[in-house]
């Protein structure tokens, strides 16, 4: 390409390697110059398959989508270790599997969203330690009010959570970028089995639980608020 | 202008600039490399490549001018351009700094690029791309302090807040950083807060070849990496709190040890 040869030695290497972000010499320019309040805002985001140019909208989007999901799955990883901390030692040894089934995929999931947060470089939210400790203290919390509270308590965490994974794969559907297609393949794999796990609930007599309604819609709430929160802080 | 007379006068410039090559044709390439795909319209090109063009100009000016909208005047009337004086801003001189701050990132991230392989350790390496950013400020060290009063007004403190915050943040990532916690935080805080520090005894430093600065960057970085400082402060409450609430359930019979 005739026009990196016309750059300095160095640059042009690192330009033919695709080894720097190109994010700050595109566009940063003006996020922060006052002097260049009308320029073009395109940043470019390096992701691992080649280079995207996304607007300044497509890229928050995008962050506060990897950012939330790895909160999410933080909180439900110690969902379940509350609900099993609780309800595993009570001799039904079908129940523990269960718990400790779910909470093995969680797992997998927080593997899947940390690696998204290293490949695109997305700020990790600083609540996230919140989010561990306030997941287990739900999931003890249910679970000390029973094992259908608990089940409702799943339930309600993974209706919300499916609901959440459903908007995120509409919005970035919309945007038609194939390097996309990782992030999107496992926001579908993570929203499956959430799904799954909300028919396990049910399946175990979540709503047979006392004040079924309540609890659900209450924790329902919950999660809105803590989504909206995570997105943001 | 044509466009010929314009590289002459870019040629000519450069022989006088603070920087080895022209900076101009750089960023004109780089940005007609990377691909449009969401219909980047040409006429926006040009008209960013025109301020950016001033601003590198003016940042040659900067020694002799200060950081100033005269700086940026002077720039545009020898390229051509009129100064009038809607389009100097009257922050020129936070503009300037803040191109200048993009700018010296971005050539840090260029130069640093293909030697980081070498060195084995994250630490190693981030004292180096350290010390590479560091570099870029020499030039304009004299003039520096002035900036750095500039940027604690305090209409100003969001903007510098948001550029050191990206520039310790854009370090750690090119050292190789891949943590997804709350020691993402640890670590910025801890290099923002080294890299003040050694910027500002930067500006004071006469000895030859700025060996003290060295010295100090490497002091502040032995003292970095100790445990105690990067991050298990808050690893160790968010711990000890996990553990308490545990003890807690257990006294009551919730849960078995």
């Amino acid at each position: 390409m005739p026009l990196i040869a016309a750059l300095r030695p160095t640059a042009a290497r690192a330009v033919a390697s695709r080894n720097i972000s190109f994010r700050r010499l595109q566009s940063s320019y003006a996020a922060h110059n006052p002097y260049l309040k009308d320029f073009v805002y395109k940043d470019t985001v390096r992701v691992k398959d080649g280079a995207l140019t996304l607007s300044k909208d497509e890229h928050s989007m995008i962050d506060r989508f990897i950012r939330v999901n790895q909160a999410g799955e933080t909180a439900a990883v110690s969902i379940y270790q509350g609900q099993m901390a609780i309800l595993g030692n009570r001799g039904d040894i079908e129940l523990k599997k269960l718990l400790e089934h779910m909470r093995e995929q969680e797992v997998v999931h927080l593997e899947i969203m940390d690696k998204h947060i290293v490949d695109f470089r997305v700020r990790p939210t600083i609540l996230q330690p919140v989010a561990a400790v306030g997941g287990y203290i739900l999931g003890a919390t249910s679970a000390l009010l029973g094992v259908k509270s608990a089940m409702t308590c799943t339930e309600a965490v993974e209706t919300r959570i499916g609901m959440h994974y459903n908007d995120q794969l509409r919005d970035l559907h919309e945007l038609k970028y194939p390097q996309l297609d990782g992030l999107k393949q496992s926001i579908a794999k993570c929203r499956d089995e959430e799904l799954e796990h909300l028919d396990s609930a049910v399946d175990h007599g979540s709503q047979m639980a006392p004040l079924h309604k309540l609890q659900f819609e209450l924790i329902k709430g919950g999660c809105g608020v803590a989504i909206w929160l995570c997105e943001r802080i | 202008m044509s466009a010929r007379s314009l590289r002459l006068l870019g040629r000519t410039v450069a022989a006088r600039s603070v920087f080895s090559q022209p900076l101009c044709p750089t960023i004109r390439h780089i940005q007609s490399s990377v691909p449009d795909s969401s219909g980047f319209s040409g006429s926006d090109n040009a008209k960013n490549n025109t301020n950016l063009e001033i601003l590198d100009l003016a940042l040659t000016k900067v020694p002799d001018l200060g950081w100033s909208s005269t700086a940026v005047a002077r720039a545009a009337t020898e390229l051509g351009y009129s100064s009038m004086a809607h389009g100097v801003a009257p922050d020129g001189a936070i503009s300037l700094i803040s191109h200048f701050m993009d700018r010296a990132l971005d050539e840090t991230a260029i130069e640093v690029d293909d030697q980081l392989h070498e060195f084995p350790d994250t630490s190693e390496r981030l004292r180096f791309i350290c010390t590479t950013r560091l570099k870029q400020t020499l030039p304009y060290v004299q003039r520096w302090p002035e900036a750095a009063a500039i940027l604690a007004q305090p209409q100003n403190v969001p903007l510098a807040m948001r550029h050191l915050t990206n520039l310790s943040s854009q370090m750690w990532y090119l050292a190789g950083d891949k943590s997804t916690r709350i020691d993402w935080y640890t670590r910025r805080s801890a290099l923002a807060a080294v890299y003040l520090s050694t910027e500002l005894f930067m500006c004071e430093d006469r000895s030859p070849k700025h060996q003290d600065t060295w010295r100090f960057l490497k002091q502040r970085f032995e003292n970095m990496d100790s445990a105690a400082y990067i991050g298990s402060k808050t690893v160790a409450f968010g711990e000890q709190f996990s553990r308490n609430l545990f003890n807690i359930l257990a006294s009551r019979g919730y849960v078995s040890h």
